[in-house]
């Protein structure tokens, strides 16, 4: 079997992330120069987000206005396409954020 | 380690776009320049710590360490270390750990990359396996991570991107006194804030270059060799530290506590103070990276830096006593990841013996070299003096 498809099997076997509700952005920053498989994407946003609990995990901004751009700003959890279409032409989704109005 | 190793001798290629030279050409110029610097013969050297990031990743060659003794056509042991961008810093750091067990042999410390022969995609993805993998597959790149750390900061203290661009200014102003430098112009707070963005707030000229390069020091415990050099300087500590590769696992981002960590070590096992320091090469990266050095070295206190950065306090030409990226640092004088570290100890000897040129500071009794890997995953602190 291809390693990389065993590799990501392997991951999405142990990897866990129990979502928060909502959290808030600690930083955020976007991205003019992206790496492979995100080149049409850009400018895209990327925030860190620290979640009721404190932990904190990154994602992409998505459906937001300049004036969310803002440390501090509340952000809740959506399932989005990752980035350009996967390997073996599968769409990959992911987690992003989006702000609470 | 105190005062059992001295650095008597060094050379850097120039630092730039080579593309007529291979690393490990680079580093065979690096190598055999270090040994005239310090007048010696090849066959005297007893190991060789050497400095890569990318070889391996980048063009499928491992065992470095065989390529370059085909070069030099010598069997005598070699080390490879890999730290990211502070690999030669950690080289550096490993081959004192050697002398304290080999305290008579004399190594020769070289760090090299070639980082201009594939696409900017190519060297990007390259460069991101030194970050952490939830960083990577939200499209975040180094210079987004910087960024994250940037936002932190400017928000925490109130600062702008002019604080920032003021850090690239004084390192272009030392960059082009340096001959060997990548960038050997001056630029302008304008230019800087006019330049493109490549994660916001950073712009291009907020950062480091991708250079080609590699930079040697000879590095012994022999007393014989110590005493009849040209030119010698003590290493008075050399240390290391780690932290988490994710900022997101970091209980603040805006310091580096690898380097808070490295520091605290080097000024105690040196038993010198901080104010004992004249000249420094610190990690800048980024511009933001040369704002939290000073503050995390201990020499700024935290939220200090943007403020003093703007007074362009660490300027040669200022006239204050700590001078500070004399090289042009990283964002002038290039920056080939695995020769990085060892460039800012060469500078800093070049230095401490007076022979540093038209960019020599007034005082240069002792100096200090910081270097970092990844976002913070790793710093190296040398503290060197003369003996």
């Amino acid at each position: 079997m291809n390693q990389r498809v065993v590799h990501e099997w392997r991951e999405s076997q142990t990897e866990r992330l129990r979502l928060a509700h909502s959290g808030t952005i600690v930083s955020w920053t976007e991205l003019f120069v992206a790496p492979t498989g995100f080149e049409g994407m850009t400018p895209y946003v990327v925030v860190l987000v620290a979640d009721e609990r404190g932990n904190k995990s990154y994602g992409q901004l998505v459906d937001f206005e300049r004036e969310h751009l803002t440390i501090g700003q509340p952000v809740r959890p959506v399932m989005r396409r990752r980035a350009e279409v996967g390997h073996e032409d599968v769409v990959e989704y992911t987690v992003k954020y989006t702000p609470i109005l | 380690m105190k005062h059992t190793a001295s650095v008597i001798g060094y050379h850097t290629t120039r630092y730039g776009e080579l593309w007529n030279k291979s690393l490990y050409e680079l580093l065979a110029e690096a190598y055999s320049g270090a040994i005239a610097d310090a007048h010696m013969e090849h066959g005297s050297v007893d190991a060789i710590f050497l400095g890569n990031m990318l070889g391996g990743v980048l063009d499928g060659s491992l065992l470095l360490e065989a390529h370059l003794a085909e070069g030099i056509k010598s069997h005598i042991p070699m080390y490879r270390v890999e730290a990211a961008c502070a690999s030669g810093g950690l080289a550096f750091q490993m081959a004192t750990e050697y002398l304290s067990a080999h305290p008579h042999h004399t190594v020769v410390v070289v760090g090299g990359e070639k980082m201009t022969d594939v696409s900017g995609g190519e060297i990007s993805r390259a460069l991101a396996t030194a970050a952490a993998p939830k960083e990577q597959r939200v499209g975040l790149t180094f210079p987004g991570v910087y960024a994250l750390i940037a936002q932190s900061y400017l928000h925490a203290y109130g600062y702008d991107e002019r604080h920032l661009a003021s850090i690239s200014v004084k390192n272009h102003a030392h960059g082009a006194l340096n001959e060997r430098a990548h960038f050997q112009r001056a630029i302008t707070i304008d230019e800087v804030l006019e330049s493109q963005y490549v994660a916001y707030p950073l712009k291009v000229l907020d950062s480091s270059p991708i250079s080609d390069g590699a930079s040697a020091v000879v590095l012994t415990g022999d007393a014989t060799r110590i005493r009849t050099a040209q030119a010698a300087v003590s290493v008075l500590s050399s240390e290391t530290a780690t932290d988490t590769i994710s900022l997101a696992q970091r209980e603040r981002i805006d310091t580096l506590q690898a380097t808070v960590c490295a520091a605290e070590k080097a000024f105690q096992t040196a038993g010198i103070s901080r104010k004992e320091i004249d000249v420094m090469e610190v990690h800048d990266c980024f511009s933001i990276a040369e704002i939290l050095a000073l503050e995390d070295l201990g020499f700024w206190k935290k939220g200090e830096g943007g403020a003093r950065a703007l007074q362009m306090e660490t300027a040669r030409d200022v006239g204050n006593n700590l001078i500070v990226n004399t090289s042009g640092g990283l964002k002038a004088a290039g920056h080939p990841v695995g020769g990085t570290g060892i460039k800012q100890i060469g500078e800093i000897y070049l230095q401490l013996t007076g022979r540093a040129g038209k960019r020599q500071v007034a005082r240069h009794a002792k100096g200090l070299a910081h270097n970092v890997g990844g976002s913070g995953g790793l710093a190296v602190v040398t503290l060197l003096g003369i003996a």
